[in-house]
């Protein structure tokens, strides 16, 4: 290729990438090599290869509750605040109104705030007005934390598109209501859907709040916690590790293309 | 004509914050008419636009559209249509439901409404592209869409905004055509706002001329052009020269004028605005240039050319008179090279006695 003659070689500089990357990934990487290893203690030499982790979580009916409520936990937060994000976008990004960025930012502050802080606030406040911990709890902790990320996915959605797509269909003679399901929400719709993964894949993944609002009733993250005191199940906690990650890493990249899918189709020419 | 105006513009003003967008605009237009708003950008144009359209509200003044007030008129039930300067044609939606995006709301048999689609998509030439998505047309194409779009509701109104601002020179021309042919076969009253003032004397039957949110005059393109009503107007629209001028003396209805180097002249005393700083104008096409004054030309000096431009069907000359601070502008269609004066060269210009207009500032 005659154009690499002019991007000079750069040695140094792959060697340090290639180090970034390993830093980044080898946690994982080890982790889904013990997850095949067959032997319960996490260390080197590998015993060989075996699948009887994975095979171990099928027959486990604690974990499929788990993972159960962790689903029913994750679609609810995920929907409910996918919704109020797209309503509040809409609304901050196409009306003029007093404190709208202060607003903003209220709305966006937990996404800085400490998670435990979070967790602790919610707690005292719930046991402070009676509410007894359940999966409940669990998702209005969870919508809290996950609706900033809908609202900065849902305002960056309305602000691609030029406002008199909507205007127009008002000017046809839609109204308000009707224009929103003709045209706003097939416009938004890439961001409604990254934001629907973005929020499940947030509230499936969390730890740190959920821990202080669980009851009975345990979330997948919890789950795997609790069994890490016993060393025989550890093998198998890194099997399900190992799923979570894939599905997890699959679902991003299906936001991300989506999210450039969605920037390329209505992109205003 | 105020019992015969369609669209009737009261008083109006739009106040954004401390900013007077719109400052008390009157306006009327006749049922049919094809009727430009043309200003520079910022001049209020497009927020009177999107008042008459009702996507902006008056913050005084009123609208009314073929004798109805419009003030609690929403957008979705006036009887105007818009297309947008960026035509706004829906990305998800193909051609064909583009253009039959307003008929859900009537409620037509499916046969009458495929019926309305084929016509609106035949009036602007799109038959045949029914299945395109918008991102599969050219931008005058899409426009046409848009067009389509609007027609197909029979609006009362139509209203363009910048048009056609986003299509090049040769597409530009093509789609004035076009569009003045369409709104004659129609027989929409069409209101359109342009910066361009090539655009809205193709297309319009009269011009509301707009500055700083009012409108300095409203006329036919011919009589703008002809007889502007200040000099701003003249020189937003075409070229002026412009030239001081102090009165010297007045008698018998007429007043002299002394313009500097140019010289005197006498002009009726009802064409000099009164109490208001005023200049002597004249277009550069109205100035003549040769190597002997004329004596017919009220006024005339001598000038040294300083540059001239070939433009195609004309050429432009800039001379400079000793004593004027402006070098003044003339523009011929001479086709002939040899004749073209050389740069440097001393000649006398002049400017014929009807072709001097007095305007106010």
């Amino acid at each position: 290729m005659s154009a690499s003659g002019f991007m000079t070689e750069n040695r140094p500089l792959k060697a340090y990438a290639l180090l970034i990357i390993v830093y980044l990934y080898a946690p994982i990487l080890i982790l889904l090599a013990f997850s095949f290893n067959n032997s319960i203690f996490i260390a080197f030499p590998f015993k060989g290869l075996t699948l009887k982790w994975y095979w171990a979580l099928t027959g486990n009916s604690q974990l499929h509750q788990a993972l159960w409520n962790s689903l029913v936990v994750g679609v609810i937060a995920a929907l409910v605040s996918t919704i109020l994000a797209t309503l509040a976008a809409k609304a901050v990004t196409r009306y003029r109104m007093p404190g709208r960025n202060a607003m903003v930012s209220l709305v966006s502050l937990p996404m800085l705030m400490p998670e435990v802080i979070l967790g602790i606030a919610l707690l005292v406040f719930l046991l402070s007005i009676d509410i007894k911990l359940s999966l409940a709890t669990i998702i209005i902790g969870h919508i809290i934390i996950c609706t900033p990320y809908a609202l900065v996915t849902m305002i960056s959605r309305f602000q691609g598109y030029d406002p008199a797509y909507e205007e127009a269909s008002l000017d046809l003679g839609e109204t308000a209501l009707s224009t929103f399901w003709r045209v706003t929400l097939p416009l938004v719709w890439p961001g409604v859907v990254s934001s629907l993964l973005l929020t499940f894949l947030i509230s499936f993944d969390d730890f740190v709040v959920t821990f202080f609002l669980t009851g009975t009733e345990q979330t997948l993250p919890i789950f795997m916690w609790s069994q890490l005191r016993f060393s025989d199940r550890l093998p198998a906690m890194l099997a399900l590790g190992s799923l979570i990650i894939v599905v997890s890493t699959v679902l991003l990249i299906l936001v991300e293309w989506l999210r450039r899918r969605g920037e390329g189709a209505t992109a205003t020419p | 004509m105020s019992d015969e105006a369609f669209i009737r513009i009261d008083r109006v003003s739009k106040h954004f914050g401390n900013v007077r967008a719109v400052d008390n605009v009157s306006l009327e237009i006749s049922q049919g008419e094809f009727f430009a708003l043309l200003g520079p950008s910022g001049c209020g144009k497009t927020t009177l636009l999107r008042m008459i359209a009702g996507f902006d509200t008056p913050t005084h003044g009123e609208i009314f559209i073929d004798g109805q007030p419009m003030a609690d008129v929403p957008p979705n039930h006036r009887p105007t249509n818009m297309v947008f300067q960026s035509y706004a044609v829906f990305p998800h939606l193909t051609v064909r439901q583009n253009v039959g995006y307003g008929l859900r709301r009537e409620r037509l048999a499916s046969e009458e409404e495929a019926r309305r689609i084929d016509e609106a998509l035949e009036l602007v030439h799109l038959t045949g592209y029914d299945a395109r998505k918008p991102n599969q047309l050219s931008g005058g194409q899409r426009q046409r869409v848009a067009l389509a779009r609007a027609l197909i509701k029979r609006p009362k109104v139509l209203l363009l905004d910048e048009p056609l601002a986003a299509l090049d020179k040769k597409l530009r021309e093509e789609m004035q055509m076009e569009l003045r042919a369409l709104q004659r076969s129609v027989g929409i009253t069409f209101v359109f706002v342009t910066h361009d003032q090539e655009e809205a004397f193709a297309l319009s039957d009269r011009v509301a001329v707009m500055f700083d949110g009012r409108v300095a005059q409203t006329d036919t393109p011919r009589r703008l052009y002809d007889y502007p009503a200040s000099t701003r107007v003249a020189g937003f629209i075409g070229q002026m020269n412009f030239f001081d001028a102090i009165e010297t003396g007045r008698q018998n209805g007429s007043v002299t004028l002394d313009v500097g180097p140019l010289g005197r002249i006498e002009v009726p005393a009802k064409d000099v605005p009164e109490g208001v700083p005023f200049k002597v104008a004249a277009r550069p096409e109205l100035i003549t240039f040769s190597t002997l004054p004329e004596n017919s030309h009220a006024l005339k000096a001598k000038a040294r050319l300083r540059g001239h431009a070939f433009l195609g069907d004309r050429s432009q000359f800039i001379f400079d008179v000793d004593g004027l601070a402006r070098p003044i502008i003339a523009m011929t269609s001479l086709d002939d090279e040899a004749s073209m004066p050389k740069d440097g060269a001393e000649l006398w210009i002049g400017i014929p006695r009807d072709w001097i207009n007095v305007l106010p500032e």
